[in-house]
């Protein structure tokens, strides 16, 4: 076997390579199992969806029964399909006036607590139900807004939502501080070591349902420019002028007629709004594109919410764009906050007569601190207030 | 509210620790694997869900809606192909006794009154929008004659003499059913309307129309406005008050829009 020898020297560099693959993957799975990406943003998203759905919740709420309760029971053979077990159990034309109201307030309460990030895995998953029971317990009434919240909040699930600018962050420092100073309790020390031990599968949960409706809002926005392209009046650029002139979609007839009124600004506006939507994947690949596209995705949903009249779907969609945000971006933002609600705090503290210093934040077990783009030193462990 | 440091989030100065610093173990990564999979099928999932139909998406649409829908339902059709360019209306009456005239009311009108100059309207707007699109639609899924059955008075027992008299006691198709389950609601809605405005008294009977308000073309905006035409008028019907209608949030719900 006078070729051996060669044919040894050949498969060298092929199992050399294979090696380096093989570590490049096991590289790849370590940081998406210790390293918790898009941190900032997805804290914003939980903040900015949670504040929509509760303005609309409390916009709702004289027309509750109108849109899931018995005002509404003229509709109830509208809908016959059920797509959820026990559809019409406590939402819809069908049930009682008491049962919308007090599940009405729990959602309520579901969501303000998901938007200050209060037990916030519990918050996301009652808000989920409890949304997605409502809107599909009615008749004819389910728009983009509401499907769009119900997949975020399916995503959010599995984010860590509550990492920054929550009350479970600040519990977190708390028990941390607590861990490190001695005086935690033997039950929190045990709870600590469990979720120690659970810290790699939450991490890579995290970090795939943040990249799931990322993927998934790219996705969207390059089909509805695919979608858009295959009218005409997109093709001709007139698109933005026809929803304008229908009294359903113009809240504000003044601010349509001026939008409308000359074709340069109509044109431009349509191939805009294609443009930023096809493109906005791969904008999003390079730092400076990426503001580009923000700002132009930013004033489309603008535009979108106060001519056409659709607040709510756009603040929805700007909050799923918010991961899409640097972390540096949030960092500075908190940075230049921060001490202005400290400030607030403090003051407040002292008018209520209690007199403490607000917490910094303290290190999980297992984690580096980061270092703020600021140069500030990083956080250290204080004791809880 | 005070931020703990999370785990390192890569930043460009801040590239991600070295493997050593962490305890990651095998099953850890099979479980990232796992995660990863699974991802990657719901993601291809969702692709062919949202992309514009293609041969490969109609072989697979079967499981695909199994799997999409109900949680992942989305539908952009305001949007595109073209924009919305029309929306329909309702407008409902009371018919009095002696059959004479009485002038339409707009529904819509009402519900629009929440909407204008508005920031943060409710969504209770768009309702008797989308029940007069929904009725537009029942009723141009019926072939011309069995729609125009829609038009006849019936001053008792709509549904059974839609059938007995309309279709001479044929058994009715699911458009024909579905329009006759719409029919209803809409006559409902416009008995409740009309008794929360003060208007409907003992022995009245009511009739609903839909109008279709419709955009110029650009090319048309100086010279015209936005359309108005009458899309469907149903015949005269005995007032309908489904089963557990509460009146009182009925009203309370028209007056909260003004």
């Amino acid at each position: 076997m006078t070729d051996t020898p060669t044919h040894t020297e050949a498969q060298r560099p092929a199992q050399g390579a294979a090696r380096q693959t093989a570590q490049q993957i096991r590289e790849a799975l370590d940081a998406v199992l210790t390293h918790r990406y898009g941190l900032w943003g997805a804290s914003f998203l939980r903040i900015l969806t949670g504040a929509t759905l509760l303005v609309q919740l409390v916009v709702n709420f004289p027309f509750r029964s109108y849109l899931w309760g018995p005002a509404a029971a003229w509709s109830q053979e509208l809908h016959a399909t059920a797509e959820f077990p026990f559809q019409r159990l406590i939402f819809g034309p069908t049930v009682s006036a008491t049962s919308v109201t007090v599940w009405y307030v729990v959602l309520i309460v579901a969501v303000g607590c998901f938007m200050v990030g209060w037990h916030t895995r519990l918050a996301t998953a009652l808000t989920l139900v409890l949304h997605t029971w409502m809107t599909f317990s009615d008749g004819i009434y389910l728009d983009q807004s509401d499907n769009f919240v119900r997949f975020v909040l399916v995503y959010a699930l599995g984010m860590c939502t509550w990492a920054h600018w929550s009350f479970d962050a600040r519990r977190v420092a708390r028990r941390q501080a607590a861990m490190e100073s001695g005086e935690a309790s033997a039950f929190t020390r045990r709870w600590s070591h469990v979720k120690d031990g659970m810290e790699p599968y939450v991490t890579a949960l995290h970090n795939a349902a943040l990249a799931g409706l990322a993927a998934h809002i790219c996705m969207i926005y390059v089909a509805s420019a695919m979608f858009k392209i295959q009218g005409d009046r997109w093709q001709n650029g007139t698109a933005v002028f026809s929803p304008l002139q229908i009294p359903h979609f113009s809240p504000f007839p003044e601010l349509s007629t001026l939008a409308t009124m000359w074709t340069l600004p109509v044109v431009v506006a349509t191939y805009l709004a294609v443009y930023a939507q096809l493109f906005f994947p791969l904008m999003m690949l390079h730092p400076v594109l990426r503001k580009v596209g923000l700002v132009a995705i930013i004033g489309m949903h603008a535009s979108i919410g106060v001519l056409m009249g659709l607040p709510f779907f756009s603040m929805l969609m700007l909050a799923g764009d918010s991961i899409f945000v640097s972390s540096r971006t949030y960092q500075r933002c908190d940075n230049a906050i921060r001490p202005v609600v400290n400030r607030v705090t403090a003051r407040l503290r002292r008018i209520f007569r209690r007199g403490k210093t607000p917490v910094r934040a303290a290190t999980p077990p297992g984690a580096t601190s980061s270092q703020p783009s600021d140069g500030r030193s990083p956080a250290q462990p204080q004791a809880p207030v | 509210m005070v931020t703990p440091p999370q785990r390192t989030e890569p930043t460009p100065n801040t590239p991600p620790p070295a493997r050593a610093q962490t305890n990651i173990r095998n099953r850890h990564r099979v479980a990232a694997v796992a995660i990863a999979v699974v991802l990657g099928v719901h993601l291809a999932a969702m692709f062919l869900w949202i992309s514009p139909r293609t041969p490969v998406t109609d072989a697979v649409d079967a499981p695909l809606r199994a799997y999409a829908l109900p949680m992942f339902q989305q539908s952009w059709s305001l949007f595109a192909p073209d924009p919305v360019h029309a929306a329909y209306y309702l407008e409902v009456r009371r018919v009095p006794q002696d059959l004479s005239e009485t002038p339409w009311v707009s529904a819509s009108a009402v519900e629009l009154a929440g909407l204008h100059h508005h920031l943060l309207p409710t969504t209770a707007t768009n309702i008797t929008n989308k029940t007069a699109s929904l009725t537009n639609e029942a009723l141009n899924d019926l072939p011309d004659d069995h729609k125009a059955l829609f038009t006849w008075h019936f001053h008792h027992d709509v549904q059974t003499r839609l059938i007995s008299e309309g279709l001479d006691g044929q058994n009715p198709t699911t458009q024909f059913n579905r329009a006759m389950t719409v029919d209803r609601a809409v006559t409902a809605y416009a008995t409740q309307f009309l008794s929360a405005q003060g208007q409907l008294v003992e022995g009245d009977l009511v009739q609903y129309r839909i109008l279709r308000v419709s955009s110029p073309d650009f090319a048309d905006r100086a010279t015209q406005g936005v359309s108005q035409t009458v899309s469907f008028t149903s015949g005269r019907r005995p007032p309908e008050v489904l089963p557990g209608q509460d009146v009182e949030a009925f009203e309370r719900a028209l007056e909260a829009f003004s």
